[in-house]
């Protein structure tokens, strides 16, 4: 793959992949990507797999897609997206997300409206979640580096207490826990 | 074709009302769908989310079938653009800027900021998760069972949950 010249300089050590393996990775997870706990599925493909992003770089991806409004995975991919590929990547990373599960679900919705019981999906359904629920905490486990030290794990425990476990709103969990984060990250370096 | 604008103006207006995750605003979605629009019945939009975990693919694409019972294919096409792309579009644009600026040495320290918090939030997702879809020890089951798949033998996700989907179909009916 011959690179074009490009005002921008590249990211250092790591290169930058196609837009053919851009496509191929996201197009996977879109077709595969059943059942809640998206994120770990982009968790194993971009930093596990494939390692064109880091740890680190993937838990930036996360909060801003969770900060900015919208479906979080569809935030996610078209992050991931213009990061890999600039433009053309994130156009690519969303559209590969979202049409399979799209077409598939127009599919379903056509039958079920055409008399097709909801129920018959319901065993499959149990399984499934309960799976993706169990790949949600695997992906948290593997990301646990994150947090780096025991005040990094203070962090994620009370945003999860907020969160999680007292639904406040994500905007007054922010204020809280973020510029508690950056005190603790400061005194890190 | 003012339904089809209906449409664009109600899933539009939800995906910008839609922080930390979809899942927060299905009761808005509900009441709008439901109560106001009257496009779909209560049974049948907690069916559509149902339709929605066994397809592939963000949860919120339930939206598609609501759109399609609501008008049709076009109904379908509408839903599905006005939820995912004009935050997409965000997305896209934030992450362009914030990738200008990932060179600068205070982007270390604004990492490690972001870092926990994130891992906090993915752990409220998780637990939401294992709240709603572990009922009973073998759904229980199936989840550890997946962590340890995943977590210890890297096996590939679409793997632990086709197995998921199996077990389910032969057990869990």
């Amino acid at each position: 793959m011959s690179a074009a010249p490009s005002p921008k300089p590249p990211a250092p050590e790591r290169p930058r992949p196609s837009l053919r393996d851009t496509f191929r990775e996201f197009l996977l997870i879109g077709l595969t990507s059943f059942g809640g706990g998206r994120s770990a599925y982009f968790q194993d493909a971009f930093v596990k797999k494939r390692k064109w992003v880091t740890e680190e770089e993937f838990l930036e991806a996360i909060a801003v897609s969770q900060i900015l409004p919208g479906p979080n995975i569809g935030n996610l991919a078209a992050y991931l997206g213009q990061r890999l590929r600039g433009g053309q990547g994130a156009i690519v990373a969303v559209l590969c997300l979202t049409l399979p599960g799209a077409i598939s679900i127009l599919g379903l919705a056509w039958l079920y409206f055409n008399g097709m019981p909801a129920s018959v999906s319901e065993p499959i359904g149990r399984g499934v979640s309960a799976a993706a629920a169990g790949l949600s905490a695997a992906a948290v486990w593997r990301l646990r580096g994150g947090a780096a030290n025991w005040p990094g794990y203070a962090i994620v425990g009370v945003t999860f207490v907020l969160f999680g476990l007292l639904h406040w709103s994500i905007f007054l969990v922010l204020a809280l826990v973020l510029p508690l984060s950056f005190l603790v990250a400061r005194q890190k370096r | 074709m003012s339904d089809l604008i209906q449409i664009v103006l109600v899933f539009a207006r939800l995906t910008f009302v839609a922080f930390g995750g979809g899942i927060g605003i299905l009761p808005e979605m509900e009441k709008l769908v439901v109560g106001q629009h009257h496009w779909v019945t209560h049974q049948e939009f907690v069916d559509a989310y149902a339709l929605s975990q066994v397809t592939p693919g963000p949860g919120m694409l339930m939206v598609v079938a609501i759109g399609f019972r609501a008008a049709g294919v076009p109904g379908a096409i509408v839903a599905g653009v006005a939820m995912f792309t004009p935050p997409a579009a965000l997305t896209w644009f934030v992450a362009d800027r914030w990738g200008r600026l990932s060179q600068r040495p205070f982007m270390l320290t604004i990492r490690a900021t972001l870092a926990p918090v994130a891992l906090g939030l993915l752990v409220s997702g998780s637990f939401t998760l294992l709240r709603l879809a572990v009922d009973g020890w073998l759904r229980a089951l199936v989840a550890v069972a997946a962590f340890v798949a995943l977590a210890t033998f890297g096996r590939a996700p679409w793997q632990v949950v086709a197995a998921g989907a199996v077990f389910g179909t032969v057990a869990l009916r």
